[in-house]
């Protein structure tokens, strides 16, 4: 094939993506330098906005710690040891990631909330006279981020495990090294570029979080929020400045984690068979099932919780620990009630739209980028994976603004269809998903 | 100062099948030994069992006498070098190397320089600062067994050592190992499936079979008295052919003409009623088919391979046709031709018919 052939392929693509992608976003950072830098002062000197910033990178910190922590150590366990319910934990434990973010959120307060099913009942056997806890303010929204993003570590350093060669522990056993100088010197090393992929969409998805701080955020402000805030009040400046410091953010997540992802990348040649060692001591067995057991309950609450409602009759939840009466009126009325319907028929169709627009752009400008070598091929790959560093509310608000006539804040859902597609959009992560087991990652806006 | 290695019955089993069975062998200070035999022999679980990454289900391990059966590995100070070297990617060469004197406590000038002499001391001390995955083959090969030996092992495991090299490169670091080996006096046991290489680096072999020792002694002892006819079988060629077993001879009947050839034999042991000589292919020689002496046979197959030539010779044994391997140096014989097959080398070892 000539170099001019896969170019000419390319120019209707470039011109895309420049158009979806680099306009829509090109423009939000132009409007928020309009004035002469005046909304930009302006979000400097606003004590509102500096906490915004604030409080969205610290959560985002801490839910990357979090995540971490809960998805590092459970993946090791999976696919190191061996004890009684471990194929029951290994098949829930991606299940979070099955939850929309909203939906996950809506399951949280249920279950969580001040008047929800485990609040109540942990207040009923220990005779409290209010709620054992309030599910607002930063660590709530980091607790329900923990939940829904720590299987993108597990994930991700899951698919590492699984490649790595056991025979490296062996040898620095062999060669007198602990279980903790092992892991510190070994393993975790070479879990680097897995665990900083894992952070990284840990680290994004937060960040672009919406629910989460929209629905247990009480009085916190975040930028994902004060979005919102600076458009319903008019100040659309300050919007795009809050959108630009979002997206730079994400921006600066993704280059910092990429660096620390590229400074160890190794091809391991050897071969050594990854194998669990069973637990043997009784006691930590039933130590093992009844962790096992506990965290499958609560990996699996929020979806039983959901079903659960679903079934509930409206109205009738008050005091009690579980909704007293149950019918089938919620699914008759779905059924039957074309206002009910028309939402579900919209995120479906939006849904089958955006899945097939993807397939065929990604597959084109992977098939491109990949196996192609023509002038212009950085581009559009840098083209491709922009959409996948800023958070989902920004792309939302760049094309919006650019292409919605309507008032913004009504999008039409041919914009939002649109943002989704934009996200999802092949960045080098989703083409390497194709050789290593990696998850995509859920618009989350 | 290494150490005498012993295991006593030493049996592991696993889900389906025994992989070691009743394994009672005796490694000397300071000894090379391999452990030989096919894929699926256990010689892999031996060693690992050896090192402590597996544990037996039965008997015991000892070093200098202790039982250290139970003994975690990281405190059995055994080096090993693994198949496919197992050399940390995320290290350079040197540290590598060094890694091992870090878990001694060594302090970090110190052992950056016993590292880079161990390097030295393979031929390496020119890459002490590259990446492990610079390197090729051979010489990450040779970094293993740095880092193995630069601990001062009691005891030195190796894990198919020579088994990823390329045949050239293979020859020549069959000797340079065993050099480095003897120069590190050190206490050896290697496994492999390959008996050039157990013969070329090995002082004694294990000849193990589905899990179990079939021999165990030098290559000598098992090439020129196997001491069954699977061991007859495994190490080395040739033909076995049914025999009269009289003690101190025996009486082969080939092609109608009957020979006795002295046997090799330990004093006292009694005469077998199922005897077959082994007939190695360099102790048979072609004669032309008007020689006074030899069995008359037919030539069936030719090869030339320099240094030598071989040839398969078919004849009437006293069961139906056998098939003779020979090689010799004598390069004229063509397929077809009528010749007579001589012993040249005496005496022959006999084993069992019996597996």
């Amino acid at each position: 094939m000539s170099a001019r052939r896969p170019l000419l392929a390319a120019l209707p693509l470039i011109a895309l993506l420049l158009w979806v992608v680099a306009y829509p976003n090109a423009s939000v950072v132009l409007e928020s330098l309009a004035g002469g830098g005046v909304h930009w002062r302006e979000f400097l000197e606003s004590p509102s906005d500096r906490e915004a910033l604030v409080t969205s990178l610290w959560i985002s910190v801490a839910s990357v710690v979090a995540s971490v922590a809960v998805g590092l150590p459970l993946a090791l366990l999976l696919a190191r040891a061996d004890f009684p319910g471990r194929r029951l934990l290994s098949a829930v434990a991606t299940l979070p990631a099955a939850l929309p973010p909203l939906v996950g959120v809506i399951a949280f307060s249920f279950l969580y909330g001040e008047s929800g099913v485990v609040s109540r009942t942990i207040q009923q056997l220990l005779g409290l006279a209010d709620a054992p806890w309030r599910l607002s303010g930063g660590w709530a929204i980091v607790f329900v981020h923990a939940y829904t993003m720590y299987v993108y570590v597990f994930l991700f350093v899951s698919a590492a495990l699984e490649r790595t060669d056991t025979s490296l522990e062996e040898a620095a056993r062999g060669l007198g090294h602990g279980p903790v100088r092992r892991f510190v010197r070994v393993t975790l090393p070479l879990l680097t570029p897995a665990l900083a992929g894992g952070m990284l969409l840990v680290f994004m998805s937060s960040l672009g979080s919406f629910s989460a701080p929209y629905v247990f955020g009480g009085r916190l402000r975040v930028l994902s929020t004060q979005i919102l805030v600076s458009r319903t009040s008019g100040a659309m400046g300050v919007a795009f400045v809050e959108t630009t410091v979002l997206a730079l953010s994400a921006v600066a997540g993704l280059l910092l984690l990429r660096w620390l992802e590229g400074r160890r990348r190794y091809t391991v040649t050897s071969k050594g068979r990854p194998v669990r060692v069973p637990i043997r001591s009784r006691p930590a067995r039933i130590a093992a099932a009844v962790a096992s057991t506990l965290l499958v309950t609560v990996l699996v609450l929020p979806h039983l919780m959901i079903l659960l409602v679903a079934f509930a009759v409206d109205g009738a939840w008050t005091i009690q620990v579980l909704p007293p009466a149950y019918t089938l009126d919620n699914f008759r009325a779905l059924a039957t009630d074309p206002a009910l319907w028309r939402p579900v028929r919209a995120t479906l169709l939006m849904a089958l739209i955006a899945t097939a627009a993807n397939v065929v752009v990604c597959f084109a400008i992977a098939w491109l980028t990949v196996l192609r070598r023509f002038t212009g091929r950085r581009a559009l790959d840098l083209l491709a994976v922009v959409p996948w560093a800023i958070p989902p509310t920004a792309i939302a608000i760049g094309l919006a603004a650019t292409f919605d006539t309507n008032d913004p804040l009504r999008r039409s859902s041919r914009a939002r269809s649109r943002a989704r597609s934009a996200r999802w959009s092949p960045g080098s992560r989703t083409r390497r998903a194709a050789w290593a087991p990696a998850p995509g990652r859920p618009s989350a806006a | 100062m290494s150490g005498a290695l012993a295991l006593d019955g030493v049996t592991r089993r696993f889900a389906t099948q025994v992989a070691v069975q009743a394994l009672t062998l005796d490694v000397r200070a300071g000894e090379l030994l391999a452990l030989l035999g096919a894929s699926g022999s256990g010689k892999t679980t031996t060693l690992r069992m050896v090192a402590g990454y597996e544990h037996p289900d039965d008997g015991a391990i000892r070093l200098d006498g202790r039982d250290i059966t139970a003994l975690p590995p990281e405190r059995r100070g055994f080096g090993m070098v693994f198949q496919h070297y197992a050399l940390f990617p995320h290290l350079s060469v040197q540290d590598n190397v060094a890694f091992g004197l870090e878990a001694r406590g060594v302090a970090r000038d110190v052992r950056r320089r016993q590292a880079t002499h161990a390097l030295e001391q393979v031929g390496l001390g020119a890459k002490v600062a590259r990446p492990v995955q610079a390197l090729s083959g051979g010489e990450q090969q040779r970094v293993a067994l740095a880092r193995a030996l630069v601990i001062e092992p009691r005891v030195l495991l190796l894990d198919e050592p020579l088994s990823n090299l390329d045949p050239l490169l293979r020859e020549e670091m069959r000797t340079e190992l065993r050099e480095t080996l003897r120069r590190a006096q050190v206490t050896a046991l290697f496994v492999t499936h390959d008996q050039e290489d157990a013969f070329a680096v090995a002082d004694r072999i294990a000849l193990l079979a589905d899990g179990r020792l079939l021999q165990h002694g030098a290559p000598e002892q098992l090439y020129d008295r196997p001491a069954s006819r699977a061991v007859a079988a495994f190490i080395g060629r040739g033909t076995m052919v049914p025999c009269e077993d009289r003690g101190t001879h025996a009486r082969l009947v080939l092609g109608g003409v009957a020979r006795d050839v002295a046997v090799t034999r330990a004093h006292g042991d009694a005469p077998l009623a199922d005897a077959l000589a082994v007939l190695r292919p360099e102790a048979l020689a072609l004669a032309p088919a008007d020689a006074t002496q030899g069995w008359p046979a037919r030539l069936v197959s030719r090869r030339f391979a320099g240094s030598a030539t071989a040839y398969v010779a078919e004849t009437e044994g006293p069961a139906g046709p056998v098939r003779l391997e020979l090689v010799t140096a004598e390069r004229h014989g063509a397929v077809g031709d009528a010749v007579r097959v001589q012993l040249v080398r005496e005496p022959v070892a006999v084993v069992s018919a019996a597996e």
